[in-house]
């Protein structure tokens, strides 16, 4: 589902410094150095990176994988192993009731620390990954970022992602500073910044 | 100002222009002027969501389905609510597009493109991707344009002189 396939979701970004750009190779680079790490086979809750836009197994990010003309697309990958606080007491319960019967002691508060911590690595290991691929779009003529998805967390991964990987500013093109644009040199520019809520009805303008 | 209070402060703006274009959309038969002699459909069609206030003072009024209550709507208009989302179809040059978009911060969500034209022989492929995002262009432009119309009027004079007392005599004879 998104630019690919199916019904889009899209929040719209604007790029604050339209003057720094990037060639290929550059990008390339960019895009390598902060590339999704995969945790499959490894304890971790989270992984979060850019893949090719039509492989998500890829991130050897060859030009051609994501550079058309004026248009430029890769994804960002988030991999996830959702453990909830009831499965972690159930499990730690479990622990400490083998714990006490083996040992006949009871645990100390920095040994439950421990065991709760070892509890979750366990369980992190047997939880599976789940995965989720957005889209990001850089529109080089419109000076403008296109995200897939518009979901408050997934904005918020993208835009650190984002902002660790092309030292950039990225605004949320919301009403006032699209209409900000779309005003640019056409309009008293002091009328936005003054504009007060009208009633449509009733109350009078 | 920052960004989160900006936001707040200015989100009639997406509100009003949603709003604008319902009761446009409703007074004109679904036409809107474009500008430069081009024209758009715009229908609302299946989900209205209009509230007013904010926090614990929101009043919000959600009406799904084919028939949505319009009554209902012009009843929650003449409350002081705006339009805070809507399902939308527009047309332009025989390409419809639906969408719901949420007047705050603008964003998009369910975006069906045009019918017909999803391709070809590469499908997730490039040729794909570069189609789907000229079409999706070309629906934001629209978008823009519609926006760029509204606040063409709401900062002149015909906000006030023409398109209010039109909207208040729409809304008074239903």
């Amino acid at each position: 589902m998104g630019l690919l396939k199916g019904a889009i979701s899209l929040t719209r970004y604007k790029i604050m410094d339209s003057a720094k750009s990037f060639d290929a190779e550059e990008m390339a680079e960019k895009l390598k150095q902060n590339a999704f790490m995969d945790i499959e086979a490894i304890p971790e809750e989270k992984s979060v990176g850019w893949v090719e836009v039509n492989n998500m197994l890829s991130t050897e990010f060859d030009p051609t994988s994501f550079w058309f003309g004026q248009v430029m697309s890769w994804n960002l990958r988030i991999d996830k192993r959702s453990i909830s606080a009831s499965m972690l007491n159930k499990y730690l319960t479990m622990a400490e009731a083998e714990y006490v019967g083996r040992s006949g002691e009871v645990l100390k508060a920095d040994e439950k620390k421990n065991m709760k911590a070892k509890v979750k690595q366990d369980l992190l290991r047997r939880v599976p990954v789940t995965t989720k691929t957005i889209e990001v779009c850089w529109l080089k003529n419109k000076n403008e970022i296109w995200l897939a998805g518009n979901s408050a967390k997934d904005q918020e991964i993208f835009e650190e992602k984002w902002s660790n990987t092309f030292h950039i500013g990225l605004v949320m093109k919301i009403p006032y500073l699209l209409a900000e644009d779309l005003l640019s040199g056409t309009s008293d520019p002091m009328a936005l910044g003054n504009l007060k809520s009208s009633a449509f009805f009733g109350q009078g303008a | 100002m920052d960004f989160i209070e900006l936001a707040k402060e200015k989100k009639f703006i997406g509100q009003e222009f949603l709003t604008w274009l319902w009761l446009t959309s409703e007074i004109n038969s679904s036409l809107i002027n474009l500008g430069n002699g081009q024209v758009a459909q715009v229908w609302f069609e299946e989900r209205l969501v209009l509230d007013s206030g904010s926090g614990d003072l929101l009043e919000s009024l959600s009406l799904t389905g084919r028939n949505m209550g319009l009554a209902e709507a012009r009843t929650g208009l003449r409350a002081g609510k705006k339009v805070a989302l809507a399902r939308l179809r527009l047309v332009r040059e025989d390409h419809e597009t639906i969408l719901t978009m949420k007047a705050e911060t603008l964003e998009i969500s369910g975006l069906k493109l045009p019918k017909g034209i999803d391709p070809i022989d590469d499908e997730g492929g490039p040729a794909t991707l570069l189609e789907r995002v000229s079409l999706l262009e070309e629906c934001i432009e629209v978008l823009d344009q519609l926006f760029a119309r509204f606040l063409e009027i709401r900062l002149s004079h015909e906000w006030v002189d023409t398109e209010l007392p039109t909207f208040k005599k729409w809304l008074k004879r239903k």
